[in-house]
């Protein structure tokens, strides 16, 4: 008994040590629209009207790409703006889905990458009912029911 | 905790409603000040409980364990047995090897987060609709060699 | 993603009363813990890619499923139970109860302390809480205790927004009843001391909601 009292002592200071060790929390974001920087505002500008009906761990995803945002070329800053309203609308499992598939193909060499970009062309020359049926075939489907 | 309105109820017992939601409030926070009270032994299973969630967790997310074949497989059996509570000693031992590994591993971690961020993928070669489009997987499923 | 200390700190907030919400509802110290136990593990295993923002809600809702599945275990069992001992000829055993039944009240007809009038108190909120309608107790329990706003609360029980309002209010008025009836009024509820002095909430995962 006494030696797991003092394993359990160890794993409980290094439990503390993790705990303050490194890991910065995020800052409050429950911020209101009218209280982020002109920069921010200018980034997130096609979430003007829905920010504060945001949750704020929406509104955490999108300071972060405010902040990565001024790092990109001119052309990436484009494509961010362009596609940042649908990417709010999407569900939270859509999202997660997304950030999986993305670090998948961000490891593919550069001539998988063109042939995926050529094939979701073709994918979107499908019929809408065509894609349907094909999106509830897929397995993967995170539904309410399956939250068990 | 706060009364915030949570239910507007206008009708002629308006004042009785507003008393029995405060009631309401309070009793909840007797409750929950009432649930810091339980057995040591209640306690302890809900300690053990709790960290044989975490170290799953660091487990999943913690790829470097794999390579270490031997350890995996005994961590492997013991996780399985986590309803025996007889292997409290043990499962603070895991715990510990769990924390160990991915407290050395924490800073590799911080940086992929950092790279990760939505910003990229929004940029990125496909529009965040072809990655999240569960029928565009199955049909690449079907239609890639 | 939730990292495992973000895990473990959500875990740590929310424990012990996600233990105490359970045995309201399955009246069992073992299956109480049974089921928290199972639920972490599930949260751990099958949300691992989740942002820590979203563990309170899931785990409720993990929670509540797996009590539901508990239940619908229970009541087989308790059916086989039944017909079994109808079948020998034994009386239904006491002990074995339809989980949604009422049960009694333990009486500590003692001399009245502080301590113990507020222990008493508690037993008796404790016992209405238990005698409420499973969808009440779990609409007040997500709400007020939790703290959980209308819309996962909703998603958390499985129905609509509108019938979460209507499960609370009906629970807070049961409730309300329930006490009175057992001596306590409105404002004997809130003249109800805590043990010591009244703590802040210490679950920082609180701020993600």
């Amino acid at each position: 008994m006494v030696r797991s009292q003092s394993q359990l002592k160890l794993s409980g200071v290094l439990l503390l040590a993790l705990l303050f060790g490194g890991h910065a929390w995020a800052e409050d974001v429950n911020v209101a629209w009218a209280q982020l920087n002109a920069a921010q505002r200018q980034v997130l500008k096609p979430l003007a009207a829905e920010w504060d009906t945001l949750r704020p761990w929406q509104r955490e995803r999108m300071l972060d790409i405010a902040r990565d945002y001024p790092k990109m070329s001119v052309s990436k800053q484009n494509l961010v703006q362009q596609r940042l309203s649908n990417w709010s609308r999407m569900t939270p499992y859509e999202r997660e889905n997304a950030r999986k598939r993305h670090q998948q193909f961000q490891s593919l060499p550069a001539d998988k990458k063109s042939e995926l970009r050529k094939k979701w062309i073709e994918y979107q020359q499908l019929s809408a009912a065509e894609r349907a049926k094909l999106s509830s075939e897929s397995p993967d489907n995170y539904t309410d029911a399956d939250l068990k | 905790m706060t009364i915030d309105n949570k239910m507007r109820s206008a009708d002629d017992n308006g004042a009785l409603l507003v008393t029995e939601e405060q009631m309401a409030v309070y009793l909840a926070e007797l409750l929950n000040e009432n649930a810091q009270q339980l057995t040591v032994q209640t306690t302890q299973r809900l300690v053990m409980a709790r960290r044989l969630a975490v170290s799953q967790l660091a487990r999943q997310q913690a790829p470097a364990l794999n390579y270490n074949g031997n350890v995996l497989r005994w961590l492997g059996h013991e996780l399985g047995d986590y309803w025996q509570q007889h292997r409290n000693m043990s499962a603070a031992l895991i715990f510990l090897v769990m924390a160990l590994t991915f407290f050395a591993a924490q800073q590799f971690q911080v940086d992929q987060s950092l790279q990760a961020s939505d910003a990229f993928l929004l940029a990125s070669d496909l529009p965040p609709e072809a990655y999240a489009d569960k029928g565009f997987d199955t049909w690449l499923e079907a239609n890639l060699n | 993603m939730a990292t495992p200390e973000e895990l473990s700190t959500f875990l740590v907030g929310v424990e012990r009363r996600a233990f105490k919400q359970t045995l309201y509802a399955v009246r069992d110290d073992h299956a109480a813990l049974d089921i928290v136990q199972d639920s972490m593990m599930k949260l751990a295993t099958k949300y691992a890619n989740n942002p820590a923002a979203e563990l309170p809600p899931l785990f409720q809702r993990i929670l509540q499923n797996t009590m539901r599945d508990y239940w619908r275990r229970q009541k087989v069992r308790n059916l086989w139970t039944s017909l079994l001992s109808s079948f020998s000829g034994n009386a239904a055993d006491g002990d074995e109860r339809d989980p949604l039944e009422m049960i009694d009240v333990q009486d500590d007809s003692k001399e009245p302390s502080a301590q113990l009038q507020r222990s008493q108190t508690l037993k008796l909120i404790e016992h209405a809480l238990q005698m409420l309608p499973p969808r009440q107790r779990e609409a007040f329990v997500l709400r007020y205790w939790e703290e959980m706003n209308v819309a996962d609360t909703a998603i958390s029980m499985g129905c609509s927004e509108g019938s979460v309002k209507t499960h609370c209010s009906r629970a807070v008025h049961a409730l309300a009843i329930a006490l009175k009836n057992q001596g306590l009024d409105k404002a004997a509820v809130l003249n109800t001391p805590f043990t010591n002095n009244r703590s802040s909430n210490e679950d920082t995962s609180n701020d993600d909601r």
